[in-house]
């Protein structure tokens, strides 16, 4: 079957399609499982929290009213409060992005130098210092590539608020990590990895 | 001021790494921000679920959105509601209004003498 290219056009037929539900899920898994992957640094429990995310979207589907914002922005919202109270619950620490980096790429890719690889684990250990809400930020901004607008409707700010945060954010991981390596960042043309 | 339009040129610059086209002017960014932002993107890498739970979240949701639609949950339509707390508010409105022209009518009569 064709889907409709636009999601509001498929959120429409999901109401009453189970399959055009299965086709907005395809649309949307990636974007969602990454960032409760980096939100938990666990695999299971990414799998798990991804699960609950589509299965509570799926019952409030009915009551879901489109307003201009994309349904992405929707999905992240569930995944937000779920990995809100997955931490609540079990009373962790949010698990250090270094962690969980070192996990996510099953295979080292061949052209990263040792030098490279130090730079790595240096910028995620300082990211891994930040406070909750800027991890979550640059995970959404960074990986999963979302402008301003629908951070903010997934984090619950204005789109200025967001704007500022991500200045304040990298202001503060500059300054974090150190002077001492400005120098080499500045100079260091970094290529961008194969995905 | 400098920060205010280093927040907006910061803003257009991620915009551009995540592969938007956007004229971001890089002349109010220092060059450390704009060196940390290539970073991020290049070092933080999507992660992808793997295939066999995507396929078997795929088929749980669908039976389960199939099933949803085979047994829906009983609501109210919209109109239904508005029209039931209209009902509510003008029935409650009209219990006190009742209650109260009792009292006034019951506390101006005047007692008989025992």
């Amino acid at each position: 079957m064709t889907w409709p290219e636009s999601d509001e056009a498929l959120v429409e037929l999901a109401r009453c399609d189970p399959e055009a539900f299965g086709e907005l899920y395809e649309r949307h898994v990636a974007r969602v499982y990454n960032y409760i992957y980096y939100r938990t640094g666990r695999r299971l429990d990414a799998e798990d929290l991804t699960a609950k995310t589509f299965l509570q979207a799926l019952a409030h589907l009915p009551r879901y009213r489109q307003q201009g914002v994309p349904i992405s922005a929707w999905f992240l919202r569930i995944a937000h409060n779920l990995v809100a109270n997955w931490h609540r619950d079990r009373k962790r620490q949010l698990v250090p992005l270094e962690e969980a980096y070192s996990t996510s790429s099953d295979e080292p890719d061949p052209s990263d130098s040792a030098a490279r690889q130090e730079e790595r684990q240096h910028l995620l250990a300082a990211i891994a210092r930040l406070p909750a809400e800027r991890q979550q930020l640059i995970m959404l901004r960074f990986v999963e590539g979302m402008h301003a607008a629908d951070i903010a409707v997934v984090m619950g700010r204005s789109e200025g608020a967001i704007k500022a945060l991500l200045h304040r954010t990298l202001t503060g991981l500059r300054k974090n990590l150190g002077e001492a390596t400005e120098p080499r960042h500045a100079h260091v043309a970094i290529p961008f990895v194969r995905r | 001021m400098w920060d205010d339009d280093e927040v907006g040129a910061l803003d257009r610059y991620v915009d551009l790494l995540n592969g938007g086209s956007t004229n971001a002017t890089m002349a109010f960014l220092r060059p450390g921000l704009l060196d940390l932002a290539r970073q991020l993107k290049t070092l933080l890498l999507p992660v992808e679920p793997t295939s066999l739970f995507r396929a078997s979240l795929h088929d749980q949701l669908v039976a389960a959105a199939r099933a949803s639609l085979i047994t829906p949950r009983p609501s109210w339509p919209s109109q239904h509601r508005r029209g039931l707390l209209i009902g509510a508010t003008v029935g409650s409105l009209l219990s006190v209004a009742g209650a109260v022209a009792l009292a006034v009518r019951l506390r101006g009569t005047p007692r008989r003498a025992a």
